[in-house]
């Protein structure tokens, strides 16, 4: 081991990159076929999202929709021209109110979208952006360009 | 009043001196005319001073509640408590900037000082200290013509709008300062790779004058991102320490290659190779953390972190990040080849602390990579089909995760091995103790807790591994097996600095490895609906609701809900959670009541609800997640420690204790190799 030539130690060191590099690429494209998670809107979700796939509803919290339900809270996420009703166990962020922008993750189940997450965000004024571009792709949007 | 005007004033009069400071400096360094040098050193110094004077005269308009001011109407609110007042100045664009800079400018004065101290390697302080001039007027620049804070209203506002009330706390109070800290202070890493460039050396002397600055800034960043996660811990209200949200990404990249950095300056300054990777990494540490600020601003990601903002800035941001980033890189790619001078010809052994941590190097860069790749893949993706996606904490748990065990494997050998040559007989004695614990413990911890999942050995098992390399360390220090009774307490006593400060950030990383694989395998949680009264059991103790009942605050109201725990031997704590409304900000924040032990929190949240219905209360259990705040407290401790000079303190001078060390002590089998470097 003492005697390698340059060369070989070069050769060495040129493997140990090429393998850490390929084990990252395997790791992350593993993961990324495993672990991605798409986003679709109230006028998609029923089109797009598969059985039993995780996936995240994103849209406004539509007014006086928030019901308390024996197993936790229900709400309405609009697009403007489609609804999706949500279930969601927890206990919503402090952020969360009727009428703003919402992401939630979860599943379909029939037409109702179980959540098991609702995203919180820092400010009030603040629009997640997913939320604005497909608001804006449904033509509903309020907000400056 | 007129403050307000002059804090502006002393901004721009900041401006002009900052560009003188870059040109003198970058004259004299080339010519090495005092009088030029020493002018360049004492407009840094008045540029900080100038800097300070507009940030002081920021912060009272703040306190004053000024709503005359543009910024305090927009931010501020005169019920607000003082220390709020205070940390409103940072809570929003225009005052984060001016912070940036009063900090940037902050280390350009230490770096005069240092400057002005300085007989060898004048000039490469004097070049570093110009690119960092460059970096301060191209940010007060950014303030005066964008994100001018100083501006004022026409009419007055009767009061201000109050500051976003998740941000009233005191643990977001004292985040912002420390992370860009960090991030600024990498700045001056970065101003060394770029005159390393301009000079075309980047030799032993050269790490020497970086290595302090840089570690001050790693410190400080570990501490930074700590305190952001233990906020968002207890003030976001759902037990969740780390996200793997975009911005939290973005401040874990430069994180991950300063760490990098601090390591291969090491190689540097103790055998003089590695000049052009540890350049390279100075120049990315710096330019992720350009964009780790800054992409909070760009709204291009979704994160629980953005700003409100303005396209025109960040288009500005954009410009000023790729000139800083692009334009050293354009030098690397000319310069590179000419930084190695004067190196070592015999080249390391495959089996050597070098080739240990240019793993090391590799291993963190291409984690950071991973991490880059995670967060911009919903960005690539939607470009190219459409698709709106989120990458999550799943993606990064099964990509960030392995690699960083690989990490850990490798981390408590690679202090063993000696610099050129390690021998197997050397390290043996110490890394077959070391393997016996760990599967010792190993087998302690599966006979205690049977369920225990593979993933939870194995990261419990990595954290161990990592504890016993340290103690091996310590052990070598204190002078092996043959001495380690005779003069073992007197050689830990005088050990260099930077070595116990190793150690110390390594039991940091092992400590924070058991903290991640307590609360990520052995946490559990609790939904109920309690009347008063009503009990519910959550792992070993007893949780009661006793009263909830409105209570006031200086500018909010709130519900509290208290939950009496008893524990098995009747011991009671009280825990109270609140609901806070503001109305000011027609918003509300929720106060988990937290009960903190050294073997992990009790969390408790209350949900709102009323006496029809019951109240909602969540009951979490956190096992070990202080472990995770204190690990990352050594590991900042470690870094500060490593800043002390290099060599043994209490043996200096004596050369026989010197002699007597080297045999068993595996690191410093090829002494002559490093001696001439060290002092």
């Amino acid at each position: 081991m003492r005697d390698l030539s340059p060369k070989a130690k070069r050769g060495i060191a040129i493997l140990m990159v090429i393998s850490a590099l390929g084990l990252a690429a395997m790791l992350v494209l593993n993961a990324l076929r495993d672990h991605v998670v798409f986003f679709y809107g109230p006028s998609d979700i029923l089109d797009k999202a598969g059985k039993g796939q995780i996936v995240r509803l994103g849209g406004l919290v539509a007014e006086n929709s928030i019901t308390s339900l024996p197993d936790g809270v229900g709400f309405t996420i609009t697009d403007g021209n489609n609804a999706i009703d949500v279930v969601y166990a927890g206990v919503l962020p402090d952020l969360f109110r009727e009428g703003q922008g919402v992401v939630t993750e979860g599943m379909l189940e029939a037409d109702i979208f179980r959540a098991n997450t609702v995203l919180a965000k820092h400010d009030e004024t603040y629009m997640p952006a997913e939320v604005a571009d497909m608001l804006k792709d449904q033509g509903v949007w309020k907000g400056q360009e | 009043m007129h403050l307000t005007e002059i804090g502006h004033f002393a901004l721009a009069l900041a401006l002009a001196l900052a560009i003188i400071q870059s040109i003198m400096l970058f004259l004299g360094a080339r010519s090495g005319d005092q009088a030029t040098i020493k002018l360049g050193w004492l407009s840094a110094h008045l540029t900080f001073i100038l800097v300070a004077a507009s940030f002081v005269i920021l912060t009272i308009a703040f306190v004053q509640s000024d709503f005359s001011v543009a910024l305090v109407a927009a931010h501020s609110h005169s019920l607000k408590p003082l220390l709020y007042k205070i940390s409103g100045v940072w809570g929003n664009h225009e005052g984060s900037l001016l912070l940036w800079v009063l900090i940037l400018t902050l280390f350009g004065a230490l770096m005069a000082s240092r400057l002005k101290r300085l007989t060898d390697g004048q000039s490469t302080m004097s070049y570093a200290l110009s690119v960092q001039g460059m970096i301060v007027i191209a940010f007060i620049g950014l303030i005066l013509f964008t994100s001018n804070p100083f501006m004022r209203l026409t009419s007055l506002p009767d009061d201000g709008n109050g500051l976003n009330p998740i941000l009233q706390d005191p643990g977001l109070a004292f985040h912002p300062p420390m992370l860009y800290l960090g991030y600024v202070g990498l700045s001056v890493g970065f101003a060394f790779a770029v005159a390393a460039l301009i000079e075309g050396r980047a030799d032993a002397n050269w790490a020497k004058l970086a290595r302090r600055w840089v570690l001050v800034a790693w410190s400080a960043l570990t501490a930074g991102i700590a305190l952001g996660s233990w906020w968002a811990y207890y003030e976001l209200g759902w037990g969740g320490w780390w996200f793997w949200d975009p911005v939290e990404n973005a401040s874990l990249m430069p994180w991950l290659v300063a760490t990098a950095l601090i390591h291969s300056l090491n190689v540097v300054e103790k055998r003089n190779l590695f000049h052009s990777w540890t350049v390279l990494m100075a120049i990315l540490a710096f330019g992720l953390s350009l964009i780790g600020t800054f992409i909070v601003r760009s709204g291009l990601l979704t994160s629980v972190h953005a700003f409100t903002n303005d396209p025109a800035r960040g288009l500005v941001i954009l410009v000023i990040i790729l000139i800083a980033v692009g334009v050293p890189l354009l030098l690397f790619g000319w310069r590179a080849g000419t930084l190695a001078r004067d190196t070592d010809i015999s080249s390391p052994a495959l089996l050597s602390r070098e080739t240990a941590l240019q793993a090391n190097n590799l291993l963190l860069v291409v984690i950071s990579a991973t991490v880059l790749v995670g967060t911009l893949y919903p960005l690539i993706i939607e470009a190219v089909n459409g698709a709106r996606i989120s990458v999550g904490p799943p993606f990064f748990e099964a990509s960030v995760g392995p690699l960083l065990g690989l990490m850990l494997v490798f981390m408590p050998v690679a202090p063993l091995l000696a610099w050129r040559q390690a021998r197997g007989k050397t390290i043996t004695p110490y890394v077959i103790p070391m393997l016996f614990v760990t599967v010792m413990a190993g087998v302690i911890i599966f006979l205690l807790i049977h369920d225990i999942s593979i993933f939870a050995m194995a990261t419990l098992g990595l954290g161990i591994w990592v504890i016993t390399g340290v103690l091996a360390d310590i052990g070598a220090i204190m002078g092996g097996r043959n001495k380690i009774f005779h003069s073992g307490f007197k050689r830990l006593m005088g050990a260099s600095l930077p070595r116990l400060g190793m150690n110390v950030a390594h039991l940091g990383v092992a400590v924070f490895t058991i903290g991640i694989a307590g609360v990520s395998f052995f946490d559990s949680e609790t939904i109920t609906r309690m009347q008063i009264g009503d009990s519910q059991i959550s792992g070993n103790n007893t949780f009661t609701l006793a009263k909830v009942e409105p209570i006031a605050g200086p500018n909010y109201t709130a519900t509290a809900a208290t939950v009496i725990m008893t524990d098995k031997n009747d011991n009671r704590t009280k825990l109270t959670s609140e609901i806070r409304r503001f109305p000011v900000a027609r918003s509300q924040t929720t106060e988990a009541a937290i009960k903190s032990g050294f073997l992990g929190d009790v969390y408790v949240v209350y949900g709102g609800g009323t006496a029809a219905d019951g109240f909602v209360i969540r009951i979490y259990q956190k096992p070990l997640i202080t472990w995770i705040w204190g690990g990352a407290g050594l590991m900042m401790l470690g870094g500060l420690l490593a800043m002390g000079s290099r060599g043994s303190r209490g043996s200096r001078g004596s050369g026989g204790s010197h002699r007597s060390e080297q045999h068993s002590d595996p690191q410093r089998n090829n002494e002559p190799a490093n001696r001439p470097m060290e002092g």
